[in-house]
């Protein structure tokens, strides 16, 4: 054996270059540097026991000779700018024909070669079988990140039909009634990712035709000679086909073609029938996943389409899923973010942690609860509705719990409106009733002392009698007509909203004079008014009847015994309140009358021609105002009515 | 016997027009004026007033018509005279509880008339 120590290295990198079962470096003669263990027990085969200054043209002068041209013709290819070849051939063994798959180098310098290497397999059906094995799980690997069935043809084309010597493949794909390429390798294929046109064929056309509506693998040795051959996608040659069936249906169908006749053997139409195998199963698995994924979009879809918040809870309270609702509605109700994994304490607020816990437990143990919670974060008040049940698996195992919040407030806001709507329905009604009760009386009152002086009138024998009557007739007119407006006032301020605006107090102190002027008696009182402001902030209308009850009031019971009657007006303001005082030197209120002073009806004299409503109506127009009122008095000494009005009424 | 009449009402027009009304049906009758229940009590109580009848108002403050019959009950005077309850109400609760009183004689709505007075046969 020659061996100089320049080409040492040389020789490890061309055989590590080489993948094949068997590798052998020669030198520019040809004479045999290395082989490795499976090559000579090939060389042995063909009648070379030994390898001790063997040459490549040993072998080419042996009955080996096809063996030994396999390899000088393929050496013939190489040049420095293609140092290597791969080819497919038969080999000749005692007679036997063998296919391999093979691969020459060569080792240049300056143009000159330094020596070759070769690289064979044998495609014996073991050596298939294995690749195959090997193909397979890379193709299962690859297939994982497949999401679409033609990219999955593709891979499947590039990672089993290219490399398991098959000639050229096509799969065709069931479409209606035609085998459509959707893939190919060899010929048929014209780029990265795209087949020949054209190549449609009908259902039951030909060889693939056969075997789809079959759904039985074919293979034919010489196709001219074939009953199911048509000119499809290949010329004449051998060829098999084999089904792909998808859930019991034809799918499409695997077809290899080759120009050599008798090129396929029983191991290649196995090999490609578990290849269909596998694409089948791995259609399935995408076609389930598909359809699990589109029923968890339809599921999530409902789920997510409500305003309620779902949730899903795991046995140790973390949270395991929740509706987009959620989310939004969570950080709304508590300012707390959830999040898949977090545990119940770091999204339950802390108040309703002990009902959480109890709740959970119950669902867990397949109970179901529901409950209302009045809920209040950042002011905002919430009335919330939930329910907790066990989540269900298939089999009905408890693997969760869920928790449904609904937002009710609006709904209960609504129902509480509704109840105080009611309320004051009801006590409107039993007013009422208590006007008609007191119209009764009060209206009639004066209108039956008006008959029965109209009597009196008639049968009346002199003038100065008459006028007696007529002036008596006068004052349960008067008593009848200011019974009427308070009933409208009262009325009035119930059911007006309060229009708050800048009432000018000079003005009001002149409309209101006006009014006073015809009140018997307003001329011999002394009315003083100290307005430290020239106008609030308020209801004019409410405004204008809490001062003309009081000055009306404070005319009306002046005391005559006194030589000089007064009366003091005093508005101010306080920091958020308006204080208006009106002060008296009249007949006060006795002590035991002040208690129910402010009641309907309720007069202090009770043959004093008033309604009983006037201060009634002031307290109510006070208190819808948000105010408060309070009076002192000693009889015989005056009155002090005092009124505290906030600036900014709740009610406006 | 002469006729002696107590008039309680609370509104001093209506006694007054009950007054002139009683003295032109009949001048010979004596009236008594009270203008609340409690007046009327005391001169009941006192015997200042022996009356043959009373016309009592209803809607009175402090004491109501139907009051001043309890308190009445509570006296120990004997309730020898007619009692009619004289009234502006139309209320029929107010008609139905004067008909509940066994001392109630009738019930008159104002105005008083002669017409009136002569169906209760003063």
């Amino acid at each position: 054996m020659k061996t100089t120590d320049s080409i040492d290295a040389s020789i490890l990198e061309l055989v590590g270059n080489l993948k094949h079962e068997h590798r052998a470096v020669f030198d520019a003669q040809f004479n045999l540097l290395y082989s490795n263990r499976t090559y000579r027990e090939y060389l042995r085969k063909l009648g070379f026991d030994s390898i001790n200054n063997l040459s490549l043209l040993d072998i080419y002068n042996s009955e080996a000779k096809e063996h030994a041209s396999l390899w000088l013709d393929g050496f013939k290819t190489l040049n420095p700018l293609k140092p290597s070849y791969a080819f497919s051939a038969f080999d000749k063994v005692r007679e036997e024909n063998y296919r391999i798959d093979a691969e020459v180098q060569a080792l240049f310098k300056a143009n000159q070669v330094l020596a070759y290497a070769l690289g064979f397999d044998e495609l014996t059906d073991t050596y298939l079988e294995n690749r195959f094995n090997r193909l397979k799980s890379d193709f299962l690997a690859k297939a994982l990140m497949v999401k679409d069935t033609n990219e999955l043809m593709w891979v499947m084309t590039d990672e089993i039909l290219a490399k398991l010597y098959l000639g050229d493949a096509l799969i065709l794909e069931r479409q209606g009634n035609v085998l459509a390429p959707i893939a190919a390798y060899g010929s048929q294929r014209k780029g990265r990712r795209e087949v020949a046109e054209g190549l449609k064929v009908s259902f039951s056309q030909g060889i693939t035709g056969y075997v789809a509506t079959t759904a039985m693998p074919y293979m034919t040795g010489d196709s001219r000679k074939d009953p199911h051959y048509i000119q499809e996608h290949f010329a004449a040659g051998s060829e098999v086909a084999v089904p792909i069936i998808v859930r019991g249906k034809v799918f499409g169908v695997i077809n290899c073609e080759s120009e050599q006749f008798n090129f396929f053997r029983p191991i290649h139409q196995e090999l490609l029938q578990r290849t269909a195998e596998v694409l089948s199963a791995r259609i399935e698995e995408m076609n389930s996943r598909q359809e699990l994924e589109l029923l968890e979009q339809r599921h999530l879809a409902i789920i997510n389409s409500t305003p309620n918040s779902f949730l899903l809870f795991d046995p140790s309270y973390r949270i395991m899923s929740f509706n987009t609702a959620a989310t939004k509605s969570w950080r709304y109700f508590t300012g707390l973010n959830i999040e898949v994994g977090t545990d119940y304490k770091k999204v339950v607020p802390k108040e309703l942690l002990g009902k959480f816990e109890n709740l959970a437990r119950q669902s867990l143990q397949g109970g179901k609860a529901e409950e209302y919670l009045s809920w209040e974060h950042e002011d905002n008040h919430y009335r919330l509705k939930v329910n907790f049940a066990p989540a269900l698996d298939r089999e009905g195992k408890i693997f969760g719990f869920t928790l449904l919040v609904e937002d009710v407030s609006e709904l209960y806001h609504a129902n509480q409106t509704l109840r105080a709507k009611n309320l004051d329905l009801e006590q409107g009604n039993r007013e009422l009733d208590k006007f008609v009760y007191s119209i009764s009386h009060d209206l009639r009152a004066p209108l039956s002392s008006m008959m029965g002086l109209v009597n009196l009138i008639e049968n009346a024998q002199q003038l100065p009698e008459t006028k007696i009557y007529a002036k008596m007739l006068q004052d349960a007119a008067e008593s009848m007509d200011s019974y009427i407006r308070n009933i409208l006032e009262y009325s009035r301020n119930k059911r007006f909203e309060i229009d708050l605006e800048e009432v000018d107090l000079e003005e009001l102190f002149r409309d209101l004079e006006q009014k006073f002027k015809f009140i018997p008696g307003y001329r011999e009182l002394n009315f003083e008014t100290d307005l430290s402001l020239k106008r609030i902030h308020s209801d004019p209308y409410r405004m204008e009847i809490i001062l003309n009850n009081l000055i009306s009031n404070a005319i009306k019971y002046r005391d005559i015994a006194k030589s000089k009657s007064w009366c003091k007006v005093s508005i101010s303001e306080r920091e958020e309140q308006y204080e208006i005082k009106v002060a008296d030197n009249g007949i006060g209120i006795p002590k035991a009358k002040q208690a129910n002073l402010f009641d309907m009806f309720f007069k202090v004299q009770s043959d004093h021609p008033g309604s009983g409503l006037g201060l009634y109506i002031l307290k109510e127009v006070v208190n819808n105002l948000g105010g408060e009122i309070e009076v002192q008095s000693k009889e015989k000494k005056g009155s002090t009515f005092s009124i505290l009005l906030p600036k900014n009424p709740p009610n406006a | 016997m002469p006729k002696v009449v107590l008039l309680v009402d609370d509104n001093p027009i209506d006694l007054m027009i009950n007054e002139k009304t009683l003295q032109r049906y009949d001048d010979s009758v004596v009236i008594f004026k009270a203008n609340s229940g409690e007046q009327a009590l005391e001169m009941l109580k006192s015997g200042a007033c022996n009356p043959t009848c009373l016309l009592l108002d209803i809607k009175m403050p402090t004491m109501n018509g139907f009051e001043f019959l309890d308190a009445l009950a509570q006296t120990e005077v004997e309730v020898k005279f007619g009692i009619h309850m004289l009234s502006s109400s139309i209320d029929p609760s107010d008609l139905q509880q004067a008909e509940e009183r066994e001392v109630v004689r009738s019930y008159i709505e104002k105005p008083l008339s002669a017409a009136k007075l002569e169906k209760i046969k003063l």
